[in-house]
């Protein structure tokens, strides 16, 4: 596949690259794995066949072999001959077909998977881009106008196309579990926390999404000792602003974390844009236990 | 209490796909020696479990793989950890880096030394003669956060963080003395810099770095820095 058109950042991603935090390594991976699992599923693909991460505008496309796609995720207008391609459904595509997509008319990503996936070499048993390292992925960055992103010439196959994921997107409302360090802030602060609405920062990247909300202050002024950071961890920063901790996240941190973002909710947050408006919601740790296995559940 | 006395670590859920396994709330060889160690015990034996897991100064984080029961592995760690377990302590590895604290390699080597009231040659010389311990790696691939700098370097970070700092850079942030083995973004002050490449992809299972290790620091001149250019690999 050729990129005639630069997308916003195009990024070749998969589940992440476990097993190395214990290295400096984060595990990256698609921001929003539900999605991109979906793609994949829609497919007949294995779930971690690597797949385009396109975010807030997508480019234009040249597809070199015949190939099946599928597109889904949040909705980009997407044409191929001026036709309408639709998301959660394979598309065929002919030799010599240029798919383009435009800016997003929701969240902040879409996925776009090929039959059995794109080829990038290898990187610690993962194809996810690992952008603060330059690594892995296609190249260790976003697509760039001629760039060739490879994929293998497939068989014919059945889709399964009936296929429907029950999947709450709703980015209004992020459910979290109490944070490790939550006692660090009085019953107040945290009822603060769990009421007000908060504001998506143009500061926000795969490492972390910086919010604006209520100053949130903890209640010493003792510094934590650095420790490991969870996925989805909400972390307070000395001048009261929040970051949740994202895929490229640091695998250490040293700031109070007074609440972790469910594991069946990081779909949402991987769907957050500049600007956009959300509260927290309270959840307990066997509630969202639950909740995540259920999600597991679907995308089976 | 006798400080060699195994005392349990607390055993927490940090999200609802991770656990938390904190020892006391100190920064001490003794307590990293039990994180070395159950670090790696945990990384060899369970990682049919473990996705990832995060060792720090006193605690280890340990992230769930898909469809792992997070209730049924706490139950399990804290049985694993209230057995009796003789904590052993492997010969550290012993490393020399050498650095050379001149010129571009030392941008903030003046501003380390109005801040301290040291003289650069004082400053080279405490930052050379300390004996350093590698407690964990984290941040980014294969940096190691390194305890035992002399109190009298410390030097609070940049007002504003640097983009770009060069890998190799050997840099003063507060209390702590570090190396950026990749180029990354970074806030603390750079000292000087080391010739060695400190990260290959090839080899991220045996870093350079590991976590353990014991790290001395010597001078080098810039004419010294050009013929070192080699690998730890």
């Amino acid at each position: 596949m050729t990129v005639i058109k630069q997308g916003f950042q195009d990024l070749v991603q998969d589940l992440g690259r476990d097993g190395y935090t214990h290295i400096g390594i984060s595990p990256t991976g698609a921001a929003d794995k539900v999605s991109m699992k979906i793609a994949n599923l829609f497919l007949g693909n294995h779930i971690n066949d690597a797949v385009l991460e396109i975010t807030l505008f997508g480019g234009t496309y040249l597809f070199d072999m015949p190939t099946t796609i599928c597109l889904s995720g949040s909705h980009f207008p997407a044409k191929i001959r001026g036709d309408e391609v639709p998301f959660n459904k394979p598309t065929t595509i002919q030799k010599g077909d240029i798919l383009s997509i435009g800016g997003s008319i929701s969240g902040a990503r879409c996925y776009l998977a090929v039959q059995d996936g794109f080829n990038v070499a290898d990187l610690l048993g993962s194809s996810s881009t690992h952008l603060m390292s330059k690594s892995g992925g296609f190249r260790g960055r976003n697509l760039q106008k001629e760039d060739q992103l490879a994929y293998n010439k497939s068989e014919k196959r059945y889709f399964p196309i009936d296929r429907k994921f029950p999947i709450d997107y709703n980015r209004s409302i992020i459910r979290a579990t109490p944070g490790l360090q939550h006692s660090l802030f009085d019953k107040p602060t945290q009822e603060l926390f769990f009421s007000k609405e908060y504001t998506v920062s143009h500061q926000s990247n795969r490492m972390g999404i910086r919010i604006h909300g209520p100053k949130i202050q903890k209640r010493t002024s003792e510094d934590m000792i650095t420790e490991g950071l969870p996925l989805g961890a909400v972390q307070v920063t000395g001048n009261g602003d929040s970051i949740i901790t994202f895929v490229d996240h640091q695998t250490t941190g040293g700031y109070p974390k007074i609440a972790n973002v469910i594991a069946a909710d990081m779909h949402k947050v991987g769907q957050l844009r500049p600007g956009d408006m959300f509260t927290f919601e309270l959840m307990t740790m066997d509630k969202a236990e639950t909740l995540y296995l259920a999600q597991e559940q679907i995308l089976k | 209490m006798d400080q060699n006395t195994f005392k349990e670590p607390t055993i927490s859920p940090a999200s609802d796909r991770s656990i938390m396994v904190q020892f006391n709330a100190e920064i001490s060889e003794y307590i990293h020696q039990q994180v070395h160690f159950y670090s790696t015990l945990l990384l060899e034996n369970h990682d049919d479990k473990i996705s990832n897991l995060s060792p720090a100064y006193n605690s280890i984080l340990i992230r769930l793989k898909e469809g792992i029961s997070l209730w049924r592995t706490i139950a399990k760690l804290k049985q694993l950890f209230s057995e009796n377990h003789e904590i052993k302590v492997a010969d550290k590895t012993r490393i020399k880096i050498p650095v050379c604290y001149e010129g571009e390699f030392a941008p903030d080597l003046a501003r380390v030394a109005s801040h301290t009231g040291l003289s650069i040659e004082q400053i080279i010389h405490k930052h050379t003669t300390g004996k350093y311990l590698i407690y964990f790696l984290g941040f980014s691939p294969g940096f190691p956060y390194v305890g035992g700098m002399d109190p009298n370097l410390e030097t609070s970070r940049l007002e504003s963080p640097r983009t770009i700092v060069p890998a190799g850079s050997v840099a003063i942030g507060g209390k702590q003395t570090g190396i950026y083995p990749i180029q990354s973004p970074g806030g603390w002050n750079i000292i000087g810099r080391t010739p060695l490449t400190l990260f290959n992809w090839n080899q991220a299972k045996t870093p350079a770095l590991p976590m353990g290790a014991a790290i001395e620091f010597y001078p080098i001149t810039k004419e010294e820095f050009h013929d070192n250019q080699e690998s730890l690999f």
